[in-house]
């Protein structure tokens, strides 16, 4: 008896828990607005406290989600006959976890990165504002909720793209807004349809089943919502022809881009993009009423496209930018080859291109603070100037490459081996072009980084410069996940078995 | 008497009579005046809304004699979201111009008074009593009384701005009397038409009445009455002048609250008086439905590209009104649609409403933080202003939170409106709706993020314009900035009332 109301007192605190996340982000923002800009310390305690906190709530989530199937929910009265749900399933402790880990490290790096530099209350308000949309965004129950969060973390970033105020900034900004206001309307519109038709869809594995019976009633309407959604979420996911504003963003702080590419925005993309699929639609409707497939060649148009284009900048910063229009579409791809290998593998890549991309990010800007290295030329003999920052960019590499025993080779792999069981074998073919494009464009980079110095700059000291410690230690960690999470695949809780379980769940 | 009932009579006879007791104070004492009131005002609604989300209509008989003989105040929903939100915005801007009493006008002279322009109060106060009795009169007649000392005591504000607003002012004083005279010759022709003026008798009768054509006619004239005060395109072009030419503390009264008095009204005659059409025949009042909503949708279109033309911060502030009046009127085809059942009309009213009133609570909000600016910089030229943000944050954050309610982004009061709006538009047939909002969206957007943007961005570091504009003003008090900024929360913690709000609303609704 006495162990049965432990046990209730237990389930009812797990089951705020996705409220309780939200708030710590939203309180963490709220305590740093108001903040003096020379409050630095207090203003990293803040920070820094409400970051580990939610990383270790997350970790306390995983047991009881992953293992014991529970699901944890709070929803409260929004609009008349519609509630606004958090709830924790595993793909969402799934994308939380990633992007409170990454943002943990973010947060170290922005600290050392914008030490002195105006603004910074604003910045880290704005910036915990995104945590909150982005963990709203991963706990959210229903599209509604999903909606709130989205659009919440639209008009969060704008403030961070444009941080710098420079004309360029500010353009990149206005383009930015341009881009995902539109794309958020979309998202509106289709929800509301989607509403009017089938109520407020919670998110279920397999699909909501009003959304199942509004397919079979209807399937034109049906697919002309679906449209709808995933186009305007494709804008953040940076789908072909909707990827124009990342390579843009690119003026923004290098803590911003890193946000932008490995956590928050092309991730809020196709993490809805997942959901709608798997758990709006369900695979099954999804591939009956025949979008799957133009889906899938979309991601892989992307993908390559992506590539090509990163192939011909010459900008470090632009290139990573083109590059992750490429590897975002990954994501997509393995959720539409309509095979549970696949599924894992696109699932797992949320996380894999997160702490890839980030590395890369963290190192260019590195590159571009220590040195003022911004263009891939001037790259040539910074791995003995800059050993650690170019060993972790290296290793970044080989990963966005997919060479073992990397994230991105088990990405791959399972990609790879899914394309062959699936329907679209020819997907093989595409990750292969894609490798090699990937490859073409990243190892000239690793060769100059670790080759020898040019000879005409005698009189200048060329040694080993200082590496910052709050800049290059986040770097070194996230290429440790890198291969910690390649050669620890299999491991029970790592990335790859809970995307199998996500997987298992949307073939159910 | 009850306690709501008390304070009914309360909401609209304190204001009157401090109104007429600061005329005889000290200008310095007037503004105490003015926040004990404010306080007292805020009480009273608070207890008629309490009373209302009860459940019931709160109802006072004036003298003790019910209609049809006396003449009875009355509560439903719509009335107490009208007056708790004119509560909230009258009192924080109350506030605002207490703690900053030159942002209340200046003399004709050219001359700011330090301990603010005299007429200020009375003549906000006496606003505020008007107000207050257009949202829970049962009356016709006394909705007319309540409306024309709302639109007197508005003309007087806007000629507190000086010289320069005269013009303005009196242009706005024709177009009030004008509306008023409409307003009261469709009264009257209802009297003579149904033989009462209290508004429940009337709607009781008109849904008996053969032929509709007179009834047609009388909320005809209102409604053409109501359209120019609230200044629906193409009868829009008194707005700006008025409500960019207003002082600080007048500009929000005026775009935030006055305004919504003659909405109020034309929400009740096409909601409660107007019949319901047969099926199968193309009625006067569809048709008439159909131009509103015409002229909202150009209202959407001409007010947010005029906006987005704008190179100073007060006139783009204000065109948006004319832009957001559009929004007000898109439910009037869903209304007259025959088709259209209680829970269609119901939402159509909940999202007008609520875009309405997010509309008081967040151009308030912009037009006093932009009002703000002017006050400091001694302009409102958006390219004069550029960089500004840096030195005051809370300005810009206000303005901020004010906009997302404007372009109606989650979470905000007016995505509630959008989406309830969007959705009964879709349950009754009405796609295009759903068009109209999205346009207005994108425009609303557009001009909001021309306003905000400029004052975020650092002058180049070469440049010479890198010094900031001269401060005309060192200080502003804090508990100004505070009411911009808690308008601004307000706008989005509205938000998550939604179906609180749509609860009270269905209080006293006809279906």
């Amino acid at each position: 008896m006495h162990e049965m109301t432990l046990d209730d007192l237990l389930g009812a605190v797990i089951s705020w828990l996705p409220l309780v996340m939200v708030l710590l982000s939203l309180a963490a923002a709220a305590l740093i607005f108001p903040l003096p800009e020379h409050r630095g310390r207090l203003r990293a305690t803040v920070n820094l406290t409400a970051a580990v906190l939610k990383v270790l709530l997350i970790v306390a989530l995983v047991p009881p989600v992953v293992a014991d199937g529970a699901r944890p929910e709070v929803s409260m009265p929004f609009l008349p006959g519609i509630d606004l749900v958090l709830r924790a399933d595993p793909l969402a402790l799934f994308f939380a976890g990633l992007s409170a880990v990454l943002w943990l490290l973010t947060t170290v790096y922005a600290i050392g990165y914008l030490k002195d530099s105006p603004h910074r209350s604003r910045f880290f308000g704005f910036f915990s504002l995104c945590v909150t949309a982005t963990v709203g965004i991963s706990f959210s129950g229903n599209l509604i909720t999903f909606l709130v969060f989205y659009e919440l973390l639209t008009v969060a970033t704008y403030p961070l793209v444009a941080h710098r105020g420079t004309p360029q900034a500010l353009h990149a900004a206005r383009l930015y807004l341009r881009y995902t206001l539109s794309g958020g309307l979309a998202v509106l519109i289709g929800v509301v349809w989607l509403t009017m038709y089938a109520g407020p869809a919670d998110f279920a594995e397999g699909g909501a089943e009003s959304v199942t019976e509004l397919a079979a009633a209807s399937p034109g309407t049906a697919t002309l919502i679906f449209v709808l959604l995933v186009g305007g979420l494709g804008v953040k996911a940076a789908l072909f022809p909707l990827h124009g504003w990342l390579p843009q963003a690119m003026v923004a702080p290098a803590p911003v881009s890193a946000l932008l590419h490995a956590v928050a925005v092309v991730k809020a993309g196709v993490f809805g993009i997942v959901r709608v699929v798997d758990d709006v639609y369900g695979i099954e409707v999804t591939a009956a009423l025949g979008v799957l497939t133009p889906l899938l060649l979309v991601a892989s148009f992307t993908i390559l496209y992506g590539s090509y284009q990163a192939l011909r900048q010459t900008d470090l910063k632009r290139r990573l930018a083109y590059s992750t229009v490429s590897q975002v579409s990954y994501v997509t791809l393995g959720i539409t080859m309509m095979e549970m290998t696949a599924t894992a593998g696109g699932v797992v890549h949320l996380v894999h291109q997160g702490i890839m991309k980030i590395t890369l990010f963290f190192c260019a800007g590195l590159f571009a603070e220590v040195l003022g290295v911004h263009r891939i030329e001037d790259t040539r003999g910074l791995g003995r100037r800059m050993p650690l920052t170019s060993a972790a960019f290296t290793v970044g590499a080989f990963g966005m490459i997919g060479l073992p025993p990397t994230a991105g080779f088990i990405s791959k792999w399972q990609l790879g081996e899914g394309a062959l069981a699936s329907p679209h074998p020819w997907v093989l073919g595409v990750l292969v072009l894609s490798s090699l494009l990937n490859a073409a464009y990243f190892l000239p980079i690793v060769l100059r980084l670790w080759a020898p110095e040019p000879v005409q700059a005698e009189g200048r000291d060329r040694g080993r410069v200082h590496e910052p410690a709050p800049l290059v230690v986040p770097a070194m960690i996230t290429a440790g996940f890198t291969l910690l999470v390649g050669l620890a695949a299999s491991v029970p809780f790592a990335p790859l078995r809970v995307a199998e379980y996500i997987a298992e769940g949307v073939f159910r | 008497m009850t306690l709501s009932q008390t304070a009914l009579g309360a909401v609209v006879l304190l204001p009157l009579v401090a109104s007429a007791l600061s005329l005889v104070l000290p200008p310095a004492a007037r503004r105490w005046v003015g926040v004990t009131t404010a306080v007292l005002i805020l009480l009273g609604t608070t207890i008629i809304v309490a009373a209302v989300a009860q459940g019931s209509v709160q109802e006072l008989a004036l003298s003790g004699h019910a209609p049809p003989l006396g003449i009875a105040m009355r509560a439903d929903g719509l009335g107490a979201l009208f007056l708790a939100t004119t509560a909230a915005v009258g009192s924080l801007t109350t506030l605002y111009a207490a703690a900053l009493p030159s942002s209340t006008g200046v003399r004709l002279d050219g001359d700011v008074p330090a301990a603010g322009h005299p007429g200020f109060w009375p003549l906000w106060l006496g606003c505020w009593a008007g107000l207050n009795a257009v949202f829970i009169s049962g009356d016709l007649f006394n909705t007319y009384v309540g409306l024309e000392l709302v639109g007197l005591t508005a003309v007087g504000l806007v000629a507190l701005g000086g010289r320069d607003s005269l013009t303005a002012a009196l242009r706005y004083l024709f177009v009030a009397v004008a509306g008023s005279l409409l307003l009261l010759l469709g009264v009257g022709l209802l009297l003579a038409v149904t033989g009462h003026l209290d508004v429940l008798r009337v709607a009781q009768t008109t849904s008996g009445l053969e032929d509709s054509g007179p009834v047609l006619l009388a909320v005809g004239l209102i409604t053409l009455g109501l359209a120019l005060k609230t200044a629906l395109v193409p009868l829009h072009r008194w707005l700006v002048p008025a409500h960019a030419g207003a002082p600080g503390a007048v500009s929000p009264l005026l775009s935030g609250l006055v305004i919504k008095a003659a909405l109020f009204v034309l929400l009740r005659c096409w909601l409660w008086i107007l019949p319901e059409t047969g099926d199968g025949q193309i009625s006067g009042a569809q048709v008439l439905s159909w131009t509103l909503a015409a002229m909202g949708t150009a209202a959407l279109m001409i007010g947010g590209a005029t906006a987005l033309r704008q190179d100073r911060l007060k006139p783009l502030v204000a065109c948006s009104t004319v832009a957001q009046v559009g929004y007000w009127v898109l439910l009037l085809p869903i209304v007259t649609d025959p088709r259209a059942e209680g829970a269609v009309l119901q939402g159509a009213l909940g999202g007008t409403v609520a875009l309405a009133l997010c509309h008081a609570v967040a151009k308030a909000g912009l037009f006093l933080a932009v009002g703000t600016f002017k006050e400091i910089y001694g302009t409102d030229e958006i390219s004069a202003l550029r960089g500004v943000g840096r030195d005051h944050p809370v300005l810009v954050l206000s303005m901020g939170l004010a906009a997302l309610g404007l372009i109606g982004l989650p979470i905000s009061w007016g995505f509630l409106g959008k989406w309830q709006l969007a959705t009964s538009g879709v349950a009754a047939g009405h796609f295009w709706i759903v068009a109209v909002l999205v346009a207005g969206t994108l425009l609303s957007a557009a001009y909001l993020l021309r306003a905000v943007g400029p004052l975020l961005v650092e002058p180049e570091a070469d440049d010479a314009a890198r010094r900031s504009p001269h401060r005309r003003l060192r200080q502003v008090p804090r508990a100004a900035l505070s009411a911009p900024l808690l308008l601004g929360l307000l706008t989005v913690g509205t938000g998550l009332l939604g179906s609180w709000m749509d609860q009270v609303l269905t209080v006293g609704v006809p279906w």
